[in-house]
């Protein structure tokens, strides 16, 4: 009886710290698998043949299917540049000047809107929607208030991930990326 | 052997099993049980055009500028055949294995032929894919799959719903069927 217990405890706990470190590996944690700058945060070998398990189930369990770099250069940001977690309840100042690529799009989701009793809800802005700046650069608010010019409505009041999308990026970029010429991402008030 | 390191090993066992199985299992397992509750495989392969809903039912976290256009195929059942006319506007085709792994890719700027058609079959040796995965005979693409079952996706840009209505009409152009010849 005492060793069904213990065998029970030993695998519950093994296997429960099994699957948290195999999530945190996939959320990106360690960086072993992905690059980070500032916010910013790139899978490299997403969609390639030297992609591997983790890189694949970290597009797979957050709902997006990989896709190489050369097609589509994908950066991912959970936190602001001061490293606080993104708040819907927060209005930010997204700002920067875009590297060359044929088009983009920044959009944001809730990472825990994935039930299929509340459809969760995406928005997005792109690069034929900006107004941009005479130095061509761009300004866009994340907040869920109404904005002047360029306004991105936040999907969640909380554990909001904004996503940046090169389509098409120049062979600069997909060859040899470099976290150049990214948006910052600054809070500016809180409700 | 003493007991605590005993039931020690036991755990560390359990916590490479569990680490594993959740990283090679669940993510496959989990795309696969959403396209086969989203779509039925048959013996007649075609692209679906996802609504908004579809689209965030199946991808909650794809972009939404994106329009998504999906075949899901199981080549066991004989090769499939997708055929791409000219189109105007931005487009790109992955094909994904089973397990959810890009295999192929092209877009609408590396498709050089004015109609661009690939054969995906069944592999004879797919532990050999490494080495010859793609070959290129003729006109032709043909791809050996990895595994039986996959999807191919189109992906357009859109700006917003009237964009939406008018890119699915024209994505129609784009065929997935079973390949007779």
């Amino acid at each position: 009886m005492n060793s069904l217990v213990k065998f029970a405890v030993a695998s519950i706990a093994g296997l429960g710290l099994g699957v948290f470190s195999a999530q945190s590996l996939i959320d990106g944690y360690g960086g072993l698998f992905n690059k980070s700058s500032g916010p910013w945060t790139s899978w490299p070998t997403a969609g390639t043949r030297s992609s591997n398990p983790y890189v694949r189930a970290h597009y797979l369990t957050h709902d997006r299917l990989p896709i190489s770099q050369f097609e589509i250069n994908e950066l991912e940001a959970r936190v602001d540049d001061s490293g606080a977690q993104l708040d819907g309840n927060c209005t930010y100042d997204i700002k920067g000047p875009m590297p060359k690529t044929r088009w983009w799009s920044l959009y944001n989701f809730s990472s825990d809107s994935g039930s299929q009793t509340s459809l969760p809800k995406r928005a997005g802005i792109g690069s034929q929607q900006v107004f941009y700046q005479t130095d061509g650069s761009f300004h866009i608010k994340l907040s869920n208030e109404p904005q002047t010019g360029n306004w991105l409505i936040p999907t969640g009041d909380d554990e909001l991930v904004l996503v940046l999308r090169h389509y098409n990026p120049g062979r600069s970029i997909s060859n040899q990326f470099r976290f150049e010429n990214l948006p910052t991402i600054t809070k500016r008030d809180c409700r | 052997m003493n007991g605590k390191f005993f039931w020690l090993l036991m755990t560390a066992i359990f916590i490479v099993v569990g680490h594993l199985s959740y990283v090679l299992f669940v993510p496959g397992y989990k795309m696969g049980q959403k396209f086969d509750n989203g779509f039925v495989v048959n013996a007649r392969p075609a692209f679906v055009t996802l609504s908004e809903k579809q689209t965030i039912e199946l991808f909650p976290a794809e972009d939404p500028a994106v329009l998504h256009a999906v075949c899901p195929f199981d080549v066991s059942q004989g090769p499939i055949k997708i055929s791409i006319a000219p189109f105007e506007h931005y487009w790109s085709l992955s094909i994904y294995s089973q397990k959810g792994d890009s295999y192929y890719s092209i877009n609408d700027r590396q498709s050089i032929d004015s109609k661009l058609t690939i054969h995906v079959r069944a592999s004879a040796r797919v532990e050999d894919d490494e080495v010859k995965q793609r070959e290129m005979v003729r006109d032709k693409t043909v791809l050996d799959a990895p595994t039986p079952k996959g999807w191919a996706v189109l992906r357009f840009q859109i700006h917003n719903g009237a964009s939406r209505a008018a890119i699915a009409q024209q994505a129609k152009t784009f065929v997935c069927q079973r390949d007779e010849s």
